[in-house]
């Protein structure tokens, strides 16, 4: 009967499928799962991360008070920092021009630039290594961060795109023809519009950079070592609770990310412009 | 500023739209307008109206012609290098910035210092009377607030003419008619020149000095709203502006000053406002107002009621006075008791001298 009432009415799909929640539940599961058995196990108390004793919080205390890790917190964060920035502003000055609409070649422009996105990792990570080798560019955390700055251009520059694409031109005729010249337009019109969207850019090229894991290890020297890599080292000595309590604590950072992007998402759907 | 030079010339300005085919959206126009005045382009859409505008603004380069401001060539000057603002169809509102900031954008554009911002953002909340709204965002505004707004921001760098790009189209009908007199007024009181464009005839009618009636990038006709009205040059114009009765003709003698022209042995004197021979087919507009409903024995034309319909102030009747003409004749309702012709009835219609209008088409 429930399910009657759902095909009768057209603005509600409710209950047509009643299955499909089920499926739901078994696909959020399947996909957070060994997430949710992480965060358990990094507040375990057992030294073997697999059997269950009770709750502490000394893995995360021994975590962060290891010296090495430290290390390799700091220079993540001073790569994505680094990448994130570069990234961004290259990838809004790539956005402004290609909006404007004047040369030929656009579309073959904007393909290039969003091809990387398409290309699997391993090629981009071999590239850069032989490149890198070719040009004798000394391996360590400047090589990472040019890797990094290459491939985060096409995730900062999609939101950027997306905003520009979506803002009012005569916006700029009302700037120009109140007496601003081009620079003026830019700065004290097209910037302020397209903020939320560097911003989003700028945030979504930080998560990629800071787990990035297989061009860094292509492209990283001697003691350059970026969080990613440091874990996999440890695991290969062996699953650690300390393991678990750092990848926690970078799940949480990415989540806090996403999420802050998603709601600048939500917030430019409508809010900013007039209607 | 010279009262006597024009404050916009357009001269023999052609503009040319490279696609396939080209588009020609103006096609040789030539416009005067003069210092102070409220000036009216207007015609359907795609007529060039607002190319023209644009052009005058600066934010396209005519193809060929030149456009001229109080007698300076704006040939190679930016739209920020033009002493005239405009106001936008979709008002763009800097929606980043407050209600002062967008009045005050232009004069800070122009690197005036805070102070003097200030009081002219004041003096422009004023005239529109909006005075508590300085500090709000644009989004926070109605339609019709956004609109005087938009309008005040384009007013406040003083510039030499005013654009306006139809600023009202967007608002409901109440709003558009009380913006109208607004509009109005405040071409008064800032004694600035006024370019506004519309396609709608009654704004074009009820607001300004002169209109240019423009239709497929040519301008049809340059005169004041009643000549327009009365004597409308062509079948576009007589068309465009109200309703009107168009009847064919042939020029059967010549004086001085008119021609005399007859449609089935009926004659009409008609004023020589274009150039014919003796024996033209000519085309004359009379309005339908023009006619009075008088017995059947006398009036110039006669013939049969066919339609009448009620509309309040008017009634509109269908008279046929000959197999391929049918009149449509407003009667306007004055009393209750008044005795209107029937369906079917036969009545003479009477039509005064000057009435009737020779078209060049």
């Amino acid at each position: 009967m429930a399910s009657n009432i759902g095909r009768s009415s057209s603005n509600t799909n409710k209950g047509r499928i009643p299955w499909l929640k089920w499926w739901a539940c078994i696909f959020f599961v399947y996909l957070y799962g060994p997430i949710a058995v992480l965060i358990a196990f990094s507040f375990n108390d057992n030294r073997i991360a697999q059997v269950w004793t009770e709750f502490s919080t000394k893995w995360y205390v021994k975590a962060f008070s290891n010296e090495a890790i430290q290390n390799a917190i700091i220079n993540s964060l001073i790569v994505a920092a680094v990448a994130t920035v570069c990234a961004t502003l290259f990838a809004t000055m790539a956005a402004l021009i290609l909006s404007k609409g004047m040369f030929k070649g656009q579309t073959l422009c904007l393909g290039i630039i969003s091809l990387p996105l398409l290309v699997p990792e391993i090629a981009t990570a071999v590239a850069t290594l032989s490149f890198f080798a070719a040009i004798n560019f000394p391996l360590g955390l400047t090589s990472i961060i040019v890797a990094h700055i290459v491939f985060c251009i096409p995730f900062a520059f999609m939101p950027i795109r997306a905003r520009l694409a979506g803002m009012d031109e005569t916006l700029q005729e009302a700037g120009r023809d109140l007496y601003a010249n081009d620079i003026k337009v830019l700065w004290h019109i097209v910037l302020p519009q397209l903020k939320p969207g560097i911003f989003a850019g700028g945030i979504l090229a930080f998560i990629i950079s800071i787990d990035d894991f297989i061009i860094s290890l292509m492209v990283a020297g001697a003691g350059a070592t970026t969080l990613p890599l440091y874990i996999y080292g440890m695991i290969r000595l062996g699953v650690s609770p300390e393991i678990n309590a750092v990848s926690t604590v970078l799940f949480l950072v990415s989540l806090t990310l996403v999420a802050t992007y998603w709601f600048i998402s939500k917030k430019n759907e409508g809010s900013n412009y007039v209607h | 500023m010279n009262k006597s030079i024009p404050a916009i010339s357009v001269n023999s300005v052609v503009k040319h739209y490279a696609s396939n085919p080209p588009i020609v959206a103006l096609n040789n126009v030539t416009i005067e307008i003069q210092d102070n005045e409220f000036f009216t382009l207007l015609g359907p859409s795609g007529c060039g109206k607002t190319t023209l505008l644009r052009l005058i603004a600066g934010f396209e380069q005519p193809t060929e012609g030149a456009i001229l401001l109080y007698g300076d060539h704006l040939e190679g000057l930016d739209p920020n290098d033009r002493p005239v603002n405009t106001v936008f169809q979709s008002y763009s509102l800097f929606p980043h910035m407050t209600i002062a900031e967008n009045i005050g954008f232009g004069l800070k554009m122009k690197g005036q210092s805070s102070d003097q911002i200030a009081l002219v953002v004041r003096d422009m909340l004023a005239l529109v009377k909006m005075e508590t709204f300085g500090n709000r965002m644009p989004n926070q505004l109605s339609g019709g607030q956004q609109q005087r707004i938009a309008l005040v921001r384009a007013l406040a760098p003083k510039p030499k003419v005013l654009l306006l790009d139809e600023p009202l189209s967007a608002l409901d009908l109440k709003l558009r008619q009380a913006m109208r007199l607004e509009l109005k007024r405040l071409q008064k009181e800032t004694g600035i020149t006024f370019v506004f464009v519309t396609h709608d005839q009654e704004e074009a009618m009820c607001m300004s000095d002169r209109v240019a009636v423009m239709s497929q990038g040519e301008l049809q006709q340059l005169d004041s709203p009643q000549m327009i009205y009365e004597r409308p040059r062509n079948r576009f114009v007589a068309n465009f502006i109200g309703d009107v009765n168009l009847i064919d003709t042939k020029v059967s003698s010549e004086n001085q000053n008119s021609y005399v022209c007859s449609h089935n042995n009926i004659e009409f004197s008609v004023n020589k406002t274009s150039q014919h021979q003796v024996g033209d087919q000519v085309t004359l507009a009379i309005r339908p107002e023009k006619f009075s409903l008088v017995s059947s024995a006398e009036g110039l034309l006669k013939g049969t009621v066919v339609d009448s319909t009620y509309m309040g102030t008017d009634t509109y009747l269908t008279v046929k006075i000959d197999d391929s003409t049918e009149l449509e004749v407003r009667c306007q309702n004055i009393d209750l008791d008044q005795q209107l012709p029937t369906i079917g009835e036969t009545v003479g219609l009477s039509v005064p001298n000057g009435a009737a209008t020779l078209l060049e088409d």
